[in-house]
């Protein structure tokens, strides 16, 4: 079922939190709220959970309005930030519970908190408390709790945050992998652009409350329609419009019409390419990553990011020549 | 080199000063509980092993068990005992959770209300049931019907009133832990509201409703007022020993009963220990607080509920309030203000006694009990378990057990303890360890509000005990902490049964007053003088409120408000997370 | 920590301020007097005392008499009292107080009738108290009940749940009143009665002054109570008369003693004379039902409820040594005769 949402709007006592928010989750879609904290992200996922009301707009699953629809009714899975296990149940108690709650049968919450713990990949721990998991454990407990109800449509709340890094990498794919299987279309909220960049379908950026792109990772990366999600989806070097007159001037024919400050020039570190002529760009920080090198340049006044393979040939506080590699570069809106 | 040796110092004096922290908090009040409750206990047990003749043996026990009534006495007890506690923890749960949970009306009213058995002598409230329902009372004189209020169910209904309020002071501690996001998850997984109360507000209230139940059973067992009163034929066993004692000045046999109550006491306590091993979930520091709203389906029928219980309790103590202002009652029912023109055994001096030794019982009870609550998760298991069970050892001791136990510990003329005999600071001293079980099971309620991970945050920002103690743990105990001042205050000024001995030709309490004033007679006099320590108590309190309320508004506010505490947790939480320190692994 | 120590200077402060206070205790020209007579006639007497003995000061503290001999027990190790005053005698005479008693022939105790007095002077008793019966004449009325005039005539089963007596075992007053009977009917018809008696008996109160506080509030028709309690209660007004039971009267002592760990026994002395002088006795006739000192006036009481001058035609000579020794058999013999 295809979940729609339309011009929802919603206020905090006179703060609006967020405007005009459209947009849509098909069947089998893996979408990502992105964006950075108090953007409005987390209030837009719990109010398609229904946990809270919105002011304006409409909201659909599916053809019905989720208006009419209590939160319980609903049929989603929601996995907290936090998991919310809940402290006196088992593992298997808590897998089971939204089963219990729709008073299925014993045996069958049996049979199927089994497949889930296998699917979650803890078999052993059925009987154990939540205080008794790891957090990577409890992870996959909510998760496989979120599931047992064969949810219509699954809801995560920056659910890698409280990892570390390692656990967050394995969970990225498991969480990934076990989506794509079941088909469930999802929403996972996050801050972190290389988790929506790994994991989704679709990404929606967000900021202030109001959406700023939707689009493939691969769009949103590649072709950033405004300078915050070229700033915050990868790194950017963002430059105005008057240091490109000056310097770049044949990039100014692809600049849309408007006035000086609505549009700055956006591209990217590994789309400056750079050789020993002379010219422009002096060396100010070099910083070697293995098969990647880093190099801050102030070119024309400006500091840019370069990314290159290898160890670049020049030395510091040398003078080098820098280019836009071609067709790359993308005006943004400010 | 030297800061880093003065940084090195720093740190190892301040593991001392935690470790003396802990230390003097557990060594301090562990010392008072000995003096002060095991020495004159043991002296007790001692009187009951010795025999008519002077002699030591078990012939007491013997003479007890052997004893015609006693067999009747222990079960009519235990049969009072087990009933009232259900009707307390299922009247007190209902209370508890309309004030701290539900969007009911007048929750100020309705704690006043419930407070009031607590802080009227227990004089007040047989003698309030009996002019409303006994033979000749109120409620037969308006509809006729022959209520037989002495017995059973009038010593029921006045004793869930008695311990009505002590069960709800507790499980209120429990329940003011609430985290908002397991009922949103119960929420999501289609959970109705009935299921949710079963699945995740019950089980995580537990401990608090075992804990009251425990003091519930106790002290409905250990009770001789009510009993003495509107009784009737009932046998108990507390007006058993009564009867030994101060009836047949029959120490030894006395003691007996004495020690044999501890003997439910300690069956309570180890039920109640084993119960609430499997309580887990202590609170997070980035719980969101359950938000009180309003729901018409749950609120309206619970809020009727909740009122009526406060208005019979409230109904009773009016009653004898306005008795005190009538003439003669019930036979003439004419207005009169003479009954306040009391004279008799110091006129009003003792209730200026009682104020000052209720507010230093109070005032130590918190320091002591906070002391020893803050500490039980830093000592040794083996250690916490004995602290605890010799804390919450108190309240199986009858009232007239314990002011008999205080005379033969401290009426002595050679020691230092001496001294106190015939002080008010013995009757506060009597007073607070009275209550200590009341006061110790809810300030160790309310710790489990403290998140650890706060605790740990503290920690690592090298924060040492009293840090955390500041930071962390005050903010959260702060309505605990009060209840439990209030609760010592309140029933220090109205306690009879143990202070009749401690008192002598000079040093005399505003509840002995209430009773000499009734035994000479003045029964109408005894209600004025109760109403007048009921005003001063109401008056005390709200005083010390309205102190608390500006220091509150003034500093660091140790009592925030729901709202700021929400937000205050939340930022801290977000601090917790952002802390290298927290691991969830 | 500061807090506790804080605590600490509190407590040795206190120790210091109670140890000067305690010096300051055993002056000569102070003694602590234990007494069991009711509030405002302690008040009285003590207005008089303090004017015939200006140098004692004298410190009441006022029990009622089971608190009283308990507190007395407790105390036992380290006596604080001087004088035992006005404690009835059935409890004075137990040993755990007798033995803390030293024999003290006061002025004027040899003129007491021998009964009035233990054999060693250990104790004199100056006054007593009768067991007296508050009826609620409002409730006679309503209920159309007849009034009764003695213990035989609650038997009448016309009274069944109207009646309410102290339990023997927990109160002073129930006791001599059964004792009473006892000793006075003998035995077999004593406890022939108190079984019967029984039938009627609502229900039996712990305190001894109870039975007759319920008749007066209309709970009940009649109340075994004291005569003090029932006069007091006609005085205040309450629709109540007070029989004396015209059989068996019960009746009891007001005892007074030397602590023998009294540490002014001077003074206490001075004060026990007091307690026999004829000025004490005027003022007795307005409280009590019973004056034994020779000479003195019959009490208002008395007289009021019709008794003659003379009491000891009146008054069984109950020998309460017996009485205090039989206590545990004849409760033990009640609680199996009444079986409520």
């Amino acid at each position: 079922m295809k979940l729609s949402i339309e011009n929802l709007y919603k206020t905090f006592s006179g703060f609006v939190a967020l405007d005009r928010i459209s947009m849509e989750v098909g069947e089998n879609e893996f979408v990502c709220l992105l964006g950075p904290s108090g953007c409005g992200k987390t209030t837009l996922l719990r109010i398609i959970a229904g946990l809270l009301d919105f002011d304006g707009g409409v909201m659909r699953l599916g053809g019905n309005d989720l208006v009419e629809i209590a939160a319980r009714d609903r049929g989603f899975g929601l996995v907290f930030q936090s998991y919310s296990l809940f402290p006196n149940m088992t593992v298997k108690e808590n897998v089971g519970y939204g089963l219990k709650v729709q008073k299925v049968d014993k045996k069958e919450i049996s049979e199927r908190v089994a497949t889930l713990l296998e699917l979650i990949k803890l078999p052993d721990l059925a009987d154990r408390y939540p205080h008794q998991l790891s957090g990577g454990q409890q992870q996959r407990v909510a998760i496989a709790r979120a599931l047992a109800v064969e949810p219509t449509l699954l809801l995560l709340d920056e659910p890698l945050s409280a990892l570390d890094a390692r656990v967050r990498a394995e969970m990225r794919f498991e969480i990934r992998e076990m989506q794509q299987r079941l088909g469930i279309p999802t929403i996972m909220v996050t801050h972190d652009q290389e988790e929506a960049l790994t994991m989704a379908d679709k990404i929606i950026c967000m900021k202030d409350g109001r959406i700023e792109q939707i689009g493939t990772p691969r769009e949103l990366y590649a072709e950033p329609a405004t300078r915050f999600v070229a700033d915050f989806v990868g790194v950017s070097n963002i430059l105005p419009t008057a240091w490109i007159r000056k310097n770049l001037p044949q990039m100014m024919d692809s600049r849309p019409g408007g006035k000086e400050g609505d549009f700055e020039f956006a591209v990217r570190p590994e789309q400056l390419v750079v050789d020993d002529q002379k010219g422009g760009a002096e060396i100010k920080d070099m910083q070697y990553l293995g098969n990647l090198s880093r190099v801050t340049l102030d070119w024309y006044g400006e500091d840019v990011v370069v990314e290159m393979q290898g160890y670049p040939k020049f030395t510091e506080a040398s003078s080098i020549h820098v280019t836009v590699a071609d067709g790359c570069g993308r005006w943004v809106k400010v | 080199m030297s800061s880093a040796v003065a940084q090195q110092w720093f740190k190892n004096s301040q593991l001392v000063g935690d470790k003396l922290l802990v230390t003097s908090a557990v060594f301090f009040p562990l010392i008072g509980l000995c003096i002060f409750f095991c020495y004159p206990l043991f002296l007790v047990a001692g009187k009951s092993l010795q025999l008519a003749d002077g002699t030591y043996g078990i012939a007491n026990y013997i003479n007890v068990l052997k004893s015609p009534g006693i067999v009747k006495a222990v079960c009519n007890s235990m049969v009072l005992s087990v009933s009232t506690t259900a009707f307390c923890l299922f009247f007190g749960f209902a209370v508890a959770f309309a004030l701290q949970r539900s969007g009911i009306g007048g929750k100020r009213y309705l704690k006043g209300a419930l407070s009031l058995p607590l802080l009227a002598p227990s004089l007040v409230q047989a003698l309030g049931l009996l002019f409303l329902l006994g033979r000749n009372g109120l409620v037969h004189k308006w509809t006729g019907w022959d209520i037989e209020i002495y017995g059973f169910w009038g010593l029921l209904i006045a004793n869930i009133l008695y311990g009505l309020p002590q069960a709800i002071l507790i499980i209120e501690a429990a329940l003011r832990q609430s985290d908002a996001r397991y009922y949103e998850a119960a929420e999501i997984l289609g959970a109705s509201k009935w299921k949710q109360f079963f699945d995740i507000t019950l089980p995580n209230a537990k401990f608090g409703i075992l804990s009251a139940g425990f003091v519930v059973f106790t002290v409905t067992i250990t009770d001789f007022g009510n009993a003495a009163v509107i009784g009737g034929n009932y046998k108990v066993l507390a007006t058993e020993i009564y009867s030994q004692v101060v009836g047949q000045m029959n120490f030894g046999m006395g003691a007996v009963i004495g020690i044999l109550l501890l003997l439910p006491t300690l069956i309570a306590v180890y039920i109640e220990r084993v119960a609430s091993q499997k309580q887990f979930g202590g609170s997070s520091e980035s719980a969101i607080p359950v938000s009180t709203n309003f729901y018409a389906k749950r609120d309206v029928p619970l809020g009727v509920f909740v009122h009526t219980i406060a208005s019979i309790a409230v109904l009773v103590v009016m009653t004898v309030i306005m008795a005190s202002f009538i003439k003669l009652w019930p036979y003439r029912m004419t207005f009169t203000l003479a009954n306040y023109n009391i004279t008799l055994s110091g006129g009003y001096t003792p209730l200026w006694t009682s104020l000052l030794v209720s507010v230093e019982a109070a005032v130590l009870g918190v320091v002591f009990l906070f002391a020893l609550a803050f500490s039980m998760k830093r000592i040794p298991p083996k250690l916490a378990k004995l602290v605890y069970l010799l804390a919450v050892l108190p309240v199986g001791v009858p009232g007239l057990v314990l002011g008999i136990s205080y005379v033969l510990a401290f009426n002595v003329s050679d020691n230092m303890l001496g001294m106190l005999y015939g002080s008010s600071f013995l009757i506060a001293l009597c007073n607070f360890y009275h209550y200590h079980s009341q006061g110790f099971l809810t300030m160790i309620t309310g710790v489990r509000a403290v998140p650890p991970a706060l605790e740990e945050t503290v920690s690592c920002f090298g924060g040492g005990n009293v840090r955390i103690l500041r930071d962390a743990v005050l903010p959260f105990m702060g309505p605990t902490i009060i209840s439990v001042f209030f609760f010592i205050f309140m029933r220090s000024m109205v306690t009879l049964s143990a202070v009749i001995f401690l008192i002598s030709s000079k040093v005399s309490v505003a509840a002995v007053s209430v009773m000499r004033l009734d035994e000479a007679g003045f029964t109408s006099q005894a209600a004025a003088f109760s109403t007048c320590i009921m005003i001063t108590v109401i008056l005390a309190m709200g005083l010390m409120n309205s102190l608390i309320y500006l220091y509150s508004i003034s500093g660091a506010g140790k009592e925030a408000s729901s709202d700021q505490q929400g937000i205050e947790k939340r930022g801290l939480a977000r601090m917790v997370d952002r802390t290298y320190c927290w691991s969830s692994t | 920590m500061r807090a506790f120590n804080m605590q600490n200077v509190k407590i040795l402060a206190t120790g210091i301020f109670m140890g000067l206070a305690f010096c300051s205790q055993v002056q000569a020209g102070e003694i602590t007097v234990y007494s069991a007579l009711e509030e405002d006639e302690i008040a009285d007497y003590l207005a008089v005392a303090k004017k015939s003995l200006p140098d004692i000061e004298i410190n009441v503290l006022r029990l009622s008499t089971g608190d009283l001999g308990a507190r007395v027990i407790a105390e036992s190790a380290n006596p604080q009292a001087d004088v035992i005053w006005g404690f009835a005698v059935t409890n004075m005479a137990d040993k755990k107080i007798l033995s803390q008693l030293e024999p003290y022939k006061a002025v004027n105790s040899e003129s007491l009738p021998a009964q009035y007095r233990a054999e060693d002077d250990s104790w004199f008793a100056a006054t007593g108290y009768m067991g007296a019966l508050c009826v609620n004449t409002a409730v006679l009325e309503s209920k159309k009940l007849p009034m009764p005039k003695s213990w035989s005539d609650l038997t009448n089963p016309v009274y069944k749940g109207e009646v309410v007596m102290p339990n023997p075992a927990s109160s002073g007053t129930g006791y001599l009143q059964v004792a009473a009977i006892i000793q006075g009917a003998g035995e077999e018809a004593g406890w022939k009665l108190i079984d019967e008696m029984d039938d009627n008996m609502a229900q039996y109160t712990s305190s001894g002054s109870k039975p007759c506080k319920m008749a007066r509030a209309g709970e009940y028709a009649i109340g075994a109570s004291l005569s003090f309690v029932a006069m007091k209660s006609v005085e205040m007004g309450y629709p109540v008369s007070m029989v004396i039971p015209s059989d068996w009267a019960g009746y009891e002592l007001e005892a007074s003693g030397l602590l023998a760990g009294s540490k002014n026994k001077e003074d206490a002395k001075k004060f026990l004379d007091w307690t026999l002088s004829q000025e004490a006795a005027e003022l007795y006739t307005k409280y009590k039902a019973i004056i034994t000192i020779p000479g003195s006036k019959p009490s208002e009481m008395a007289t009021a409820a019709g008794l003659p001058e003379n009491l000891s035609e009146v008054l069984y000579p109950v020998d309460f040594a017996k009485s205090a020794k039989e206590r545990p058999e004849i409760l033990k013999k009640w609680s199996a005769t009444t079986t409520k």
